[in-house]
């Protein structure tokens, strides 16, 4: 009895001694995201058939619901660290980027609030304003040559996880099988990530490679 | 029987297969008419998708036609980064709309936004779509509202 009662007093400050170990250790992980500082993008390539099926009724008209279908469209350029990436930078530059530089990036990126989001989680940490991030992330997208076989795919297939890089790999010079990650959420490709310097030259990025699909077969909805 | 029964009876017949396609012609449209004007037969799509050629030309020509003294002549030379932005029927008109934006390189030089609707039935005599354009910051005398407003959705 007194025993149990012994533990039962004890266990609050077992659970605030865990409490704070846990601060301790992460508090010199949790470093303070600068804008600017950091050492490499990522643009993030989305497969918009995926996104419309997945997302079905919920899923952004304007995106979804065109006549002429989406294909690849541009999720965002992600600035990253070596090992980790910034997000959220707050307090640097304004909060939500002008209505004119929204609707002129809805060409590439089919969702206003789409590029919101991606200013507010990425852009605000790329030290640049959100013209000239957005100019970059056009930038970016421009340099990259999309497939043949995606750009006129008519039906839905499976494919291998390794031939959607091959196909990427084959339509860019230069681009290499460690400098890309391919994505798949619930069977389907979702996207393809490419690690670009800040200069928007190809690089290898391991961490970002690492975290790829590991599903052999994945599959290719087709544009509606 | 005589040749002129047989006849009038052929000509009965023929009336009444007459009257019969005439009838069935006029109800189809009626009875698909939900979301569509009664006398409408337009296939999909009802109207033209925002970047093909024909659209491009009749935004192009509704802009070069305006009177020089509201748009002080100024022309589309190219249109690039086309956007559908909505696609509207029965909300609450039954005719279809798709609303449309764009990037146009102007001849001063300078790019500019265009807005442009294209309407179902809203040709000659309503036979065909048309649609109505509005650069954005050059519609001095506010034919479509402050900012394009009532050609965008």
């Amino acid at each position: 009895m007194v025993k149990r009662r012994h533990g039962a007093v004890c266990r609050p400050f077992l659970a605030a001694a865990c409490l704070l170990l846990l601060a301790l250790v992460s508090a010199p992980a949790a470093r303070a995201d600068r804008p600017g500082a950091f050492d490499y993008y990522v643009l993030s390539l989305s497969w918009s058939p995926s996104y419309c099926a997945s997302r079905g009724r919920n899923a952004d008209p304007l995106q979804c619901r065109a006549a002429k279908p989406y294909r690849f469209i541009v999720h965002g350029l992600w600035p990253q660290y070596e090992r980790g990436y910034p997000d959220f930078c707050e307090g640097f530059g304004p909060r939500d980027p002008a209505y004119e530089t929204v609707r002129d990036m809805l060409d590439i990126m089919p969702s206003r609030g789409l590029v919101r989001h991606q200013w507010r989680k990425h852009g605000s940490c790329s030290g640049l304003s959100p013209d000239r991030y957005f100019d970059l992330t056009r930038k970016a997208f421009a340099k990259i040559r999309i497939p043949a076989a995606f750009r006129d795919i008519r039906s839905g297939s499976r494919m291998d996880a390794d031939a959607v890089e091959t196909a990427f790999r084959l339509a860019n010079p230069g681009l290499r099988d460690n400098a890309m990650a391919v994505s798949c959420e619930h069977d389907r490709l979702s996207e393809v990530r490419i690690c670009l310097t800040r200069d928007l030259e190809f690089r290898s990025c391991r961490s970002v490679d690492r975290r790829g699909c590991r599903q052999k077969q994945i599959h290719v909805p087709a544009p509606r | 029987m005589s040749a002129s029964v047989r006849r009038s009876r052929r000509l009965l017949v023929a009336l009444a297969c007459g009257l019969i396609l005439a009838t069935g012609l006029v109800a189809q449209p009626v009875k698909a008419s939900d979301d569509r004007p009664y006398f409408s037969w337009n296939g999909e799509p009802r109207v033209p998708a925002c970047d093909t050629p024909a659209v491009r030309r009749a935004v192009a020509g509704q802009i070069a036609r305006a009177d020089p003294d509201y748009l002080g002549g100024l022309t589309i030379e190219d249109m690039s980064r086309v956007v559908e932005t909505a696609y509207t029927q029965g909300r609450p008109s039954p005719y279809a709309r798709r609303f449309c934006e764009a990037r146009a390189q102007m001849s001063d030089g300078r790019a500019r936004h265009v807005y442009y609707a294209i309407m179902e039935h809203s040709g000659f005599v309503g036979v065909s779509w048309n649609l109505r354009a509005c650069v954005d910051g050059l519609d001095p005398w506010r034919v479509y509202d402050a900012r394009c407003r009532t050609v965008r959705p």
